[in-house]
């Protein structure tokens, strides 16, 4: 006969199951925050554009990625750089990102600003953002061919990626009017 | 109480005693949106996982018969593509007057009982990633040792070795996902007997909002005496719905898996002649109704 274990032994077992569970969010910078890190010292203004349907279609076909936010949310200066600020799907819940576009066109850098993901949190690190540096809406950014992938992480890597892409279409799109 | 039971209640508060205190320093893990299928998701390298499976299975063509199978499991990821687990499964059941599916000319002994089932190992390794292939593909292994069958109550010596070859392809952004699994598992029990499992199941799972999912989940479950393909003992077809949420500290799956229809529904005659059948399903060695809970923390 099996070893049966008394009615006391399995409540015990479903109350020590029954484990504390702490949710947490995680904002690593403000908007104000990103910018600094990003353009150190400079003055911005920010700006809500909203997207055209001919907008949408436009970054959609150039990027391959789908427009979700038709409102754009860009802080510009005087000298002619950006920063957009977008949010890029995650396994549970949005990651909030800033990607900044020099004058010349190029990313100057991008920063995570709210990450609450279970893993994946390599893609807040200097390396991992820095491949994009100098890239402009001519880059293939596909991860795998010119961003490496963040093993373990590879659903933020690509989703980030595929935004940092669709925001340098959007950038072009729209730069007459910032 | 003897000193046998007493060791086994010893060792199950301690492997439940010993989840906890993983557990309390949280931080998390390999979630599934699906209740019986496995996606090719794992767990990165370095990482432990706790989970457990709470599986509610009911209603048989006579008799009362309720049975919560219970599945703790922990998980580490030994690198990012592969993945190995330790299972405790136990359940508790409680019967009365049910039928043994094996002769149903006789009655299973009337119970209700907690029960250690078995220990297993699983080892999971991930061949290609749906996030950056064109398909996701992973392969199985669950080696296991069982003392109790919990279908029935009984004590039973028998290993078995389970196989599975998992497919999933994400759509949209990855908001929908689409899973297959083929499962193959042998048996073998004390006294030579042998029998081979077989099961496929497919399903689909939208996240249609940021934390929550919602799905739909397809199995079909065949058995084969002495593991001959030409001889199946019984399949039974499920499907239904699941919800899913997912959080970055701990996720959860409610699986409803009611069986469709299975064969042969017709399972022969009690000890007074009278035929015991149910007109669409197999109600031997599966129920009406599956209900799983999983949630899993990350340790």
């Amino acid at each position: 006969m099996a070893p049966r274990i008394s009615k006391t032994g399995f409540g015990f077992l479903l109350t020590t199951s029954a484990i504390p569970l702490v949710a947490y969010s995680q904002v690593y910078l403000t908007e104000d925050q990103a910018l600094q890190a990003i353009f150190p010292g400079e003055k911005f203004v920010r700006k809500i554009l909203e997207l055209s349907k001919n907008d949408i279609q436009t970054i959609e076909e150039k990027s391959n990625e789908r427009v979700r936010n038709t409102s754009v949310v860009a802080w510009v200066n005087a000298i002619g750089n950006v920063i957009l600020v977008d949010q890029a799907l995650g396994k549970h819940e949005f990651i909030t990102y800033a990607v900044g576009i020099t004058s010349k066109k190029q990313v100057k850098n991008i920063e995570i600003l709210e990450y609450r993901e279970t893993y994946g949190y390599q893609v807040r690190q200097e390396d991992w953002r820095k491949q994009f540096i100098g890239k402009d809406a001519t880059a293939t950014l596909k991860l795998n061919k010119d961003i490496v992938n963040i093993s373990g992480a590879t659903l933020s890597s690509s989703h980030i990626t595929g935004g940092v892409r669709r925001l340098l279409q959007t950038y072009e799109t729209i730069k007459e009017r910032l | 109480m003897t000193k046998t039971k007493s060791v086994k209640l010893f060792v199950t508060m301690l492997f439940a005693s010993t989840m906890t205190l993983f557990t309390q320093n949280t931080s998390f893990a390999d979630e599934s949106s699906f209740g019986y299928l496995y996606t090719t998701d794992s767990l990165p390298k370095g990482q432990w996982e706790f989970e457990q499976h709470q599986t509610a299975r009911s209603g048989k063509a006579r008799g009362s018969y309720f049975s919560l199978d219970l599945k703790d499991e922990i998980e580490y990821g030994i690198t990012d593509r592969l993945s190995g687990a330790l299972y405790l499964k136990s359940g508790y059941l409680t019967l009365t007057d049910v039928y043994n599916p094996e002769d149903v000319s006789t009655n299973l002994p009337n119970l209700s009982s907690y029960d250690i089932n078995c220990v297993s190992l699983e080892f999971k390794y991930r061949l290609l990633s749906p996030y950056t292939d064109a398909l996701g593909l992973t392969v199985y292994f669950e080696p296991e040792m069982s003392i109790r069958d919990h279908m029935t109550g009984e004590s039973k010596t028998e290993k078995s070795v389970e196989f599975r070859l998992i497919a999933q392809k994400n759509f949209f952004d990855d908001q929908l996902i689409f899973a297959s699994n083929l499962m193959l598992e042998p048996e073998w029990e004390g006294g030579g007997a042998k029998e081979l499992w077989f099961e496929w199941t497919m399903g689909s799972s939208y996240r249609f909002r940021e934390n929550w999912s919602l799905g739909l989940e397809f199995r079909n479950h065949r058995e084969y005496p002495n593991m001959d393909l030409g001889h199946q003992e019984h399949s039974a077809f499920f499907l239904g719905p699941n919800v899913h949420y997912g959080t970055q500290s701990w996720w959860a799956t409610l699986t409803l898996l009611p069986q469709i229809v299975g064969s042969p529904q017709n399972l022969g005659k009690d000890a007074n002649g009278i035929e015991i059948a149910d007109a669409t399903k197999h109600l031997g060695q599966h129920e009406k109704l599956e209900i799983r809970l999983k949630f899993g923390i990350n340790l």
